[in-house]
């Protein structure tokens, strides 16, 4: 029952998470294409980015959604936040020019408290993952449901 | 669980391979050889002093010969030091309560003694004041403007937009009696407000001449005190074209312009004193390693009569990347980074004279 609801926890913060930031991004969708543009890492790649990381967060939320995908959506997740906290770091430490950050309430935060929230988000996919993986969790989900 | 970890470590490395991969097909300015050399001078110039700032001092404000005037992040306040950076003092020289909340905490202050001017260009006001806080005389201009230079006690350069036009234009303030004259275009005609031909103004009081020094490309352009263009120059690089561009989009109806990719300075930093134009630049020269272009910061003189280069000075040692500005006065020539400031001595009149100077 715990175990179950660690996965419900871990899974639904990450659905608010990718819901709030792909329709954030889509709701200012020209400001976000234009910051991604600013950004010398992936400037070239921005047109096609500034589609793509919305659209794919939405439908990562959804997969978390379902009993069937919540696995692959969380290990998903986690390479995203992995891949989201090496990028703040490249950044901060090899890039040129920093851009703002994306938009919504999280715009607010600056580059570095960025990357704290995205390692706490990392820790969060790793409990659910781990937990996930740990013997005898379907019995107990099928057991409790 | 042991497939669980390797599965989690390969992601990891994934991303860590995707990211080396973006920076290093990343198009970095100084990665490459940018076709021209420094000369540098013979000796380094001497540090007299830094100091951390914890990012408390947001610009440079001004400099006499015995103090140091800064910004601060707190509306209607200066810090100041002297030049051996001591100690630091704050002072709010704003008494009135309405005036101040017309001023964001981005205010500009500019400190030319005995005149204080507090700048808010969003607001198309311009006041002024003293250190015994004076009641302020505030200037209303019809446009907004972005850089205000105090030419002499009654009159500034100020770089503002004129009704109608998308661009940006250079004309002189005459406090005195009010009036705004000798309009310019200083830089090329621009329909994006003047955001790709954005620069840096300085008045040299020594020579009575202007400068107008781009961001963007190596442009220079040397102003007679009437803003009568005498002669445009460019800086040592090679640096001719835009670096930015810009780019026009509609949010919430309205139309935002914006540097459309990656923000790449020249120059990102200039004044000038005693006939010497000092440009911080952030382009690398073909003599510079990448490393030692990285650990060290570089200042290119240039000769305000006739905008040649005179020279660069390579200032050893500085691990700080955010510069915020310079000034120089007498023999100290002061640099204010993101959490740093740094004053050295560049000896009186260092390159009036061309005859003593020794390259490398």
């Amino acid at each position: 029952m715990l175990r179950k609801r660690i996965t419900d926890i871990t899974s639904s913060l990450f659905i608010l998470l990718w819901l709030y930031a792909g329709l954030s991004k889509l709701a200012e969708f020209e400001i976000f294409r234009n910051q991604l543009g600013k950004s010398p890492f992936i400037s070239t790649l921005a047109p096609i980015l500034a589609w793509a990381l919305p659209v794919g967060e939405i439908i990562l939320a959804f997969a978390l959604m379902r009993e069937k995908t919540v696995k692959i959506g969380l290990y998903v997740s986690f390479f995203l936040m992995c891949l989201f906290s090496i990028y703040i770091i490249a950044m901060l430490r090899f890039s040129y020019y920093t851009p703002c950050t994306c938009g919504g309430i999280i715009s607010r935060l600056d580059w570095r408290e960025h990357l704290w929230f995205n390692l706490g988000f990392v820790a969060i996919a790793l409990i659910g993952i781990i937990n996930l993986g740990l013997p005898g969790y379907k019995s107990k989900v099928l057991m409790s449901g | 669980m042991k497939k669980v970890s390797a599965i989690l470590l390969g992601l990891l490395l994934g991303c860590v391979i995707i990211i080396a991969i973006l920076w290093w097909v990343m198009d970095a300015p100084n990665r490459k050889q940018n076709g021209f050399t420094r000369r540098f001078l013979t000796t380094d110039l001497p540090l007299i002093k830094s100091a951390q700032t914890d990012g408390n001092l947001r610009l440079l404000s001004g400099i006499s010969e015995s103090t140091i005037y800064y910004s601060t992040f707190k509306k209607g306040e200066i810090a100041y030091s002297d030049h051996n950076l001591t100690k630091f003092e704050r002072k709010e020289i704003l008494a009135d309560t309405i005036l101040l909340g017309k001023l964001k905490k981005s205010n500009e202050i500019i400190v030319d003694s005995p005149s204080i001017y507090l700048i808010q260009g969003s607001a198309k006001m311009i006041a002024k004041t003293d250190f015994q806080r004076s009641a302020p005389v505030v200037y209303k201009l019809q446009d907004l403007f972005t850089r205000v230079v105090p030419m002499s006690e009654n009159a500034l350069i100020v770089r503002k937009f004129k009704k109608g036009v998308l661009d940006q234009f250079l004309y002189k303030y005459d406090l005195k009696r009010d009036t705004v004259s000798n309009e310019r275009a200083a830089t090329a005609p621009s329909t994006d407000g003047g955001l790709m031909t954005g620069g840096m103004i300085s008045y040299d009081r020594a020579t009575h001449h202007g400068v107008y020094v781009h961001y963007y490309c190596n442009k220079l352009v040397l102003l007679d005190s009437n803003l009568n263009i005498i002669k445009t120059g460019a800086t040592i690089d090679t640096f001719s074209h835009y670096t930015i561009r810009s780019n026009k989009y509609q949010n919430n109806g309205k139309e935002i312009i914006n540097n459309a990719g990656p923000t790449r300075f020249v120059n990102r930093a200039s004044c000038v004193s005693n006939g010497i134009l000092y440009i911080y630049s952030e382009v690398r020269a073909n003599n510079e390693a990448i490393e030692e272009f990285y650990t060290n910061k570089r200042i290119d003189l240039y000769d305000m009569s006739d905008l040649q280069y005179k020279g660069s000075y390579r200032l050893k040692g500085v691990q700080q990347n955010k510069i915020r500005n310079i000034l120089a006065a007498g023999d100290h020539l002061v640099l204010l980074f993101a959490n740093q400031v740094r004053v050295y001595n560049i000896g009186t009149n260092a390159l009036a004279s061309n005859t003593n100077i020794k390259h490398q």
